[in-house]
């Protein structure tokens, strides 16, 4: 994590792109899935539905990997399956975060990505694209009546947000050393 | 063209990805079907993972909880137990309790059929020494109680008072050595003197070498002391051995057979009958014997069973001796329902003779075989029983109801 003031890339080690063993790609998103699908099962963590961490898993790999193509990979692959797993119409997670990976690995490049601050703005504001872009969806290409609370919104993304910090120290844990 | 595609390759790819979706969406909402294909994948990579983790979650589960259930079985179990115990205990006290309702109203049925005058006190303490067999009772001076009184139960005779307190009476057993009573035999009417042996039993003296006196007989008080008014069991013969001059006979007792806990004291005493049978057991009700001629007979027949029979035979034979069934004072002479009517359970007497004979039979004209077809009623074997000072003092005279009606 850097530890000095300055969040824009100025670096090639900052450039550099994070390599995972091969089981983390696998093993990580299922894990999130399984955690998004599996724990709200239960009455006392039923709140854990409303922490994307099929998203926030998506938002990491894609800022990490720093490269759109991957990062839209993984936020297609990861929405499908989302979608295919919460019986839903099946592209609908899948377009959102197809968007959120291309749009993470995009300013990935620009910006120090191993911050705290960058990494807790961008989960912020990336959780707020994901909502606002799959309540569009709804409403315009499923005709539902759908409500985007902005203030539950906002107080969600500050949520996930600070998840997203603390998840994502966690999977620097996982990276290859160098 | 190329170097434009490649330039722009990344947004291109998104463009299509976008597109791709976007085409399955409108493709699912538009035919409302599903892309069962990628759903199959999904589910297929999550399932079996989610249903180790539920396998685990549930054994995990499962074993704290069997753990837990185990540990508030344990404790249950133990808190049952103590429950089984204290009901146990509650079980008991109240079948003593019953017990003692059942012996008190035993007491209270003796006491009111028998003619003497009786108080009933509890055995509050056994005082044996060498030797020597006395309880103490809840009943002294203050309750009447005086030295020498009689103490009996309904099966038999318990003692006699031999030292008196306020509230506390001592009572020598049948049993003790120093103990002596007149006793008289229930068959032959031979007469005696109880005495008791220290162990649990007693012995008769004094009774001479050829008197017939029968193994199994009841003993009964004779009157003769002054003490037990007559006819009380005293209890049955357990040997006859024949000696010297005098015979040797063990009696057990059948007031001390059981340990009484409620006794009675005769505060005034009336002498009875010596009974045709020995007292048995607390009569029961049975219910009508099928092997009786009428037993398939309707109920819309005659209706009497043998019992009322019996009961309609019993009352001719009162009305033929002019008694009113229900009236009399206790002690007062029942009918002899040995009585032979003719008609009820005598055969019906021809036609010219009726017309001479009243049809209610009268006392004169019983025979006089079944006047007095008691043989208890002829003078006794042994001796005739002793007057004593207390056949006079009863309320009522001394009971002979053995003797015909007069």
């Amino acid at each position: 994590m850097a530890t000095g003031n300055r969040i824009m890339v100025d670096s090639a080690r900052q450039v550099r792109s994070a390599a995972y063993p091969v089981w983390v790609y696998f093993a990580i998103p299922l894990l999130a899935l399984l955690i998004q699908v599996y724990l709200p099962l239960f009455e006392t963590l039923r709140f854990i539905s409303r922490i994307e961490l099929p998203l926030l898993v998506t938002i990491y790999f894609a800022l990490m990997r720093r490269s759109q193509l991957r990062g839209l990979a993984i936020g297609m692959t990861l929405g499908l399956a989302q979608d295919s797993v919460f019986q839903q119409h099946i592209g609908m997670y899948g377009i959102c975060k197809t968007l959120v990976g291309y749009f993470s690995a995009s300013i990935g490049m620009q910006f120090d990505v191993e911050h705290a601050l960058v990494r807790l703005i961008l989960c912020f504001l990336f959780y707020l694209f994901h909502q606002f872009f799959y309540w569009v969806l709804q409403r315009s290409l499923l005709d539902q009546p759908a409500v985007f609370d902005i203030r539950t919104e906002l107080i969600l993304g500050a949520l996930n947000a600070v998840i997203g910090v603390a998840l994502f120290h966690l999977l620097d844990k996982l990276r290859k050393k160098e | 063209m190329e170097s434009i595609f490649y330039r722009y390759r990344n947004i291109i790819v998104l463009l299509i990805v976008i597109f791709a979706q976007l085409i399955l969406l409108a493709w699912q909402v538009r035919n409302d079907s599903d892309v069962p294909m990628v759903r199959v994948w999904a589910v297929s990579a999550v399932a079996p993972v989610a249903s180790t983790i539920e396998g685990l979650r549930n054994g995990t589960m499962g074993f704290f909880s069997n753990y837990f259930e185990l540990r508030n079985a344990r404790e249950q179990s133990r808190r049952l137990k103590t429950e089984v115990d204290r009901l146990r205990v509650e079980n008991q006290l109240l079948k003593n309790e019953l017990g003692s309702a059942q012996r008190a109203e035993s007491l209270a049925g003796f006491q009111a059929r028998n003619p003497s005058k009786m108080i009933g006190a509890r055995v509050i303490a056994a005082t044996p020494g060498m030797g020597t067999r006395s309880v103490l009772i809840d009943r002294g001076s203050q309750s009447g109680v005086r030295r020498g009184m009689a103490v009996v139960t309904p099966d038999g005779i318990v003692g006699t008072v031999i030292a008196v307190f306020p509230f506390a009476s001592q009572v020598r057993s049948v049993t003790d050595p120093g103990f002596a009573a007149g006793v008289e035999s229930e068959k032959n009417h031979v007469h005696g003197v109880l005495k008791g042996l220290g162990t649990s039993s007693a012995r008769v003296d004094f009774v001479p070498v050829g008197q017939k006196i029968e193994n199994g007989e009841m003993i009964f008080t004779s009157g003769e002391d002054r003490i037990f008014p007559r006819g009380l069991p005293v209890g049955r013969v357990t040997s006859v051995q024949e000696g010297a001059s005098f015979q040797d006979i063990t009696v057990e007792p059948s007031g001390t057979e059981q340990a009484p806990e409620e006794v009675l004291v005769i505060v005034d005493p009336v002498h009875q009958a010596i009974p045709d049978e020995a007292p048995g057991d607390s009569p029961v009700f049975l219910a009508p014997d099928l092997s009786v001629d009428d037993h398939s007979q309707p109920a819309g027949g005659t209706g009497l069973t043998p019992a009322d029979k019996l009961r309609d035979q019993y009352k001719k034979i009162g009305d033929a001796q002019k008694h009113v069934f229900g009236v009399g004072a206790p002690g007062t002479l029942p009918p002899n329902f040995n009585l032979k009517v003719p008609g009820v359970n005598a055969p019906a007497q021809p036609a010219p003779q009726s017309a001479t004979t009243p049809a209610t039979p009268d006392k004169k004209s019983v025979p006089p075989a079944a006047a007095s077809p008691d043989k208890k009623a002829a003078p006794p074997a042994a001796k005739p029983p002793a007057p004593t000072p207390q056949t006079a003092a009863p309320r009522t005279p001394a009971p002979q109801a053995k003797e015909p009606q007069p």
